[in-house]
């Protein structure tokens, strides 16, 4: 092979190879044919008996398909359904070989360049959201609505908690998952190199399309988009119906892709039981992604049904239900909060011993503790649904189902604990956001059961109380998971270090921006102000603009945060190959990380943790080892 | 990378043998068998709503008087073609897996993506014409929703199943049909959909559960 003989193929220039240029430029003019060139009054669509739903639907089909040509996605597949040969070039770009900062705008199949968009997509994506968030809470400073009438409030409400969450769901998954999933478990590549890829234009293009509602009246329904409101939306809500049915598409695929790579491609030795917890985390991750995605897919494509082609799968008066609806999308939307928290728990876990200089506490209860929050979360959809009429007899069985996701929560927590104890405890950046995980976490658990019990909850529920309990849970835990691996995997990634100083800075003022607005925001929901309006009572102002002012705090933690990733990128100071003299495998190969992360299929002999042991975690370079002990099973 | 384990199907009919199943075997029929799990969780969100609208029954609007399902024929005719698609794949891929017989596998797979194609041909034709209005309660958008859905899956599947058969045509076989077994599980996945829709759709509704 070419990289092999050190001899590459001569390539043909960069604007006539497919990329992302090309991808949008192509995406968006095929949406402006159809909307506005087809699509516009007393035009060729409408003139056939088109809607202006139906119209939107073809405008965003037509930008995918066209946005997927431009990105050359389909060049192989039809060259080889088709049976012609691909070229050594191409083979070549697609797997990264050639290097350079272009391979982070192609189509790239290296799941260390994937890992890289998923993670600098989702950081955009956060600064987005995170600048909606601010405009909703200056909005908020006064009981009246100053600077926003209050359906456009509603749109940014709705545009903020869909960006957020579509995000959220592949925070630790898409970014740590795709990157780093190989190299924990000794593997050359991730299973579908191409599913892979897909996944993540899938949920760029998610990202992207969302704003695009606002062209179209936005839409208000929150980011649960309730049927029967959806089905009466403006135009504006077929981009909420596209953004989750790509990021549904997307995240199922990344499940598939995770779930076989774990399962079918761990080096030899690298038994369950040595699998980091990370690695565990993902995995229960990847199963419920790949199992409760497609139900999210399934009812939003149902709402796009019921809006495009008027069926009336949740009118009541055309024998529709808005239950059926709840009911089905709490189904997913509960494995969801999973999908986003549990992955974080993995990478807090991972943290902690390097930082403790111990071996994890209870590694076993741990691994228990999050596939039984995978498998509960799958029983507790209806306590979303306990003011909304649903049958009394059914309120018991899921209040406690819910309130025993307490108990694997527990051993996760127990395996934290045991950790820190009696460690020699280093209070690196992150470090500092792997333990804040725990207090945000548990505060989120306490709220929570005050929401999943029903006398509390009839009072509680639409308030402010569910949305800082739920603030607590996605951003306390998830967010600042996020952030402890990008402290913690910065070396490997770029070779270099972040400032520490920087780090302190972001994260002293992102811990205590963050607290102080979901604090206060949990002390509104209790003085009854309730969720989704831009006006509140006067008496509410005191404690509104307390929790603005926090808030804003916590958006500014976000400029060092940026300055210090983007300067360090570039000329941040040198890291050794293994800072943290961690035994995990990810830390064994070089940086940069070569196209095939090793040079042969390592030999595992032992775990990530084992910090008394003399023996390295595997032999790297098995066919060079003479007497080699044996792996295990 | 994986190497490329292609080669002229004239070479796999004299080297026919059983092989042990390499990684990317494994792999194959490991993504197959997770990508139909996850198409059931997507079909039963839909199969959830012909239980829970129909024991509902809102404002009597489940079947309203008058409403009744499309030609029986058609129903009958899209789940025979669809089985029939599947039973020539299986049929094929058995006696090319087992037997070396590629010139059988090769016609099979024709005959599979001519009656899928047709299959596709009908179920738009039922779309189209349905014979009742599409605001004519909760069977009536179930059953557009359920068959629009079903009708992409197909269309899918015959695109890939005509690209597998021009593959076949020009020899390019996998070489111990590990793929060629992948597609056959997910047809009959596919088969077994087509089935239950037709159950589902035209039989059960009729002899209502409450």
């Amino acid at each position: 092979m070419a990289v092999a003989t050190g001899v590459m193929p001569a390539r043909r220039s960069w604007l006539m190879r497919p990329n992302m240029l090309w991808a949008f430029v192509l995406g968006i003019a095929a949406f402006v044919f159809v909307v506005w060139g087809l699509g516009h009054d007393g035009g060729l669509l409408p003139s056939w008996g088109l809607e202006i739903n139906q119209i939107m639907f073809l405008g965003y089909g037509a930008a995918i398909l066209f946005f997927f040509i431009g990105l050359g996605v389909f060049n192989e597949p039809v060259k080889w359904l088709l049976g012609i040969p691909i070229s050594e070039e191409e083979e070549l770009e697609r797997y990264g070989a050639y290097g350079g900062i272009d391979r982070y705008f192609r189509y790239t199949l290296d799941h260390k360049v994937i890992g890289i968009q998923y993670m600098v997509t989702i950081l955009a994506a956060f600064c987005l959201g995170g600048f909606i968030a601010m405009l909703i809470r200056t909005e908020l400073l006064t009981p009246n609505a100053r600077f926003t009438d209050p359906e456009t409030y509603l749109s940014l409400v709705t545009e903020h908690s869909v960006i957020m969450l579509v995000m959220a769901s592949s925070i630790i998954i898409g970014s740590f998952g795709n990157y780093f999933i190989p190299l924990f478990i000794g593997s050359k590549r991730m299973a579908f190199p191409r599913i892979e890829a897909l996944s993540f234009w899938l949920f760029l293009l998610a990202i992207v399309i969302m704003p695009t509602a606002l062209f179209f009246g936005g839409s208000q329904t929150g980011w649960t988009g309730y049927a029967p409101l959806a089905d009466q939306m403006h135009a504006g809500h077929d981009a909420y119906i596209t953004t989750w049915a790509l990021a549904g598409t997307a995240n199922t695929l990344v499940g598939i892709n995770l779930v076989a790579t774990i399962w079918l491609m761990r080096a030899p030795g690298m038994t369950w039981s040595r699998m980091n917890l990370t690695c565990w985390s993902v995995l229960v991750g990847a199963i419920l992604d790949w199992l409760a995605m497609p139900i999210m897919v399934a009812v939003q494509s149902m709402v796009g049904f019921d809006r495009a082609l008027l069926t009336g799968l949740f009118v009541p008066v055309q024998g529709g239900s808005a239950f059926f609806y709840e009911n089905v999308f709490w189904t997913f939307g509960h494995p969801e909060v999973y999908i986003l928290a549990i992955p974080g728990m993995g990478i807090v876990l991972d943290i902690l011993p390097v930082f403790t200089r111990r071996p994890i506490y209870a590694y076993r209860a741990a691994v228990v503790g999050m596939l039984g929050i995978g498998l509960l979360s799958w029983f507790v959809w209806q306590h979303h649904l306990f003011v909304s009429g649903l049958t009394p007899g059914l309120r018991p069985f899921f209040m406690f189902s819910t309130e025993m996701i307490s108990f694997p929560t527990g051993l996760v927590f127990l395996a934290a604990l045991g950790t820190l104890y009696g460690g020699a405890i280093r209070f690196k950046t992150a470090m500092l956001f792997a333990v804040a995980f725990f207090p945000d976490f548990l505060l989120g658990g306490f709220s929570g059961i005050f929401v999943s019990d029903v006398p509390s909850d009839v009072q509680l529920h639409g308030s402010y109380w569910v949305q800082a309990h739920f603030h607590f849970i996605l951003m306390g835990a998830t967010l600042f998971a996020f952030f402890a691996g990008i402290y913690f995997w910065f070396p490997k990634f770029t070779g270099r270090r972040l400032n520490e100083r920087l780090g302190q800075v972001h994260f002293w003022l992102m811990w205590i921006g963050f607290n102080g607005t979901f604090i206060t925001l949990a002390i509104v929901g209790i003085m009854g102000m309730s969720r989704r309006y831009a006006t509140y009572f006067p008496y509410l102002q005191g404690v509104n603009v307390t929790a603005t002012i926090f808030a804003y705090l916590l958006g500014i933690s976000i400029i060092p945060f940026l300055w210090n990733f983007i300067y360090s990128w570039g000329w941040g100071e040198k890291a050794e190959e293994n800072p943290y003299q961690s035994r995990s495998l990810e830390w064994q190969v070089p940086t940069p990380i070569p196209v095939d992360n090793f040079e042969e299929i390592p030999l595992v002999l032992s775990g990530p943790y084992e910090y008394w042991s003399n023996q390295p975690m595997a032999i790297l370079k098995p066919s060079e080892s003479a007497g080699t002990p044996a792996a295990g099973n | 990378m994986a190497e490329s384990t292609q080669f002229h199907s004239d070479a796999a009919e004299q080297a026919f043998a059983p092989v042990p199943r390499s990684l990317d075997d494994r792999l194959t029929l490991l993504s197959v068998r997770m990508f139909y799990i996850a198409g059931s969780f997507f079909f039963a969100s839909f199969y959830f709503g012909l239980v829970y609208l129909q024991i509902m029954n809102l404002n009597n609007m489940w079947l309203p008087h008058g409403i009744d399902h499309p030609p029986a024929w058609i129903g009958v005719s899209e789940v025979v073609l669809v089985l029939l698609a599947g039973s020539a794949y299986f049929v094929g891929q058995w006696f090319g897996m087992y037997r070396g017989n590629f010139s059988l596998l090769r016609l099979m797979l024709w005959v599979a993506s001519l009656l899928t194609v047709v299959a596709v041909i009908i179920h738009i034709y039922e779309l189209h014409n349905p014979g009742f209005s599409l605001q004519g309660g909760g069977y009536v958008s179930l059953f557009i929703a359920i068959e629009t859905v079903f009708t992409i899956f197909l269309v899918v599947t015959a695109l890939v199943l005509i690209g597998v058969a021009i593959r076949a045509q020009k020899g390019l076989f996998s070489r111990n049909g590990i793929a060629v077994a992948g597609f056959g599980e997910y047809f009959g996945w596919l088969a077994g959909v087509a089935l239950f829709n037709f159950l589902a759709l035209y039989v059960q509704p009729f002899f209502p559960i409450a």
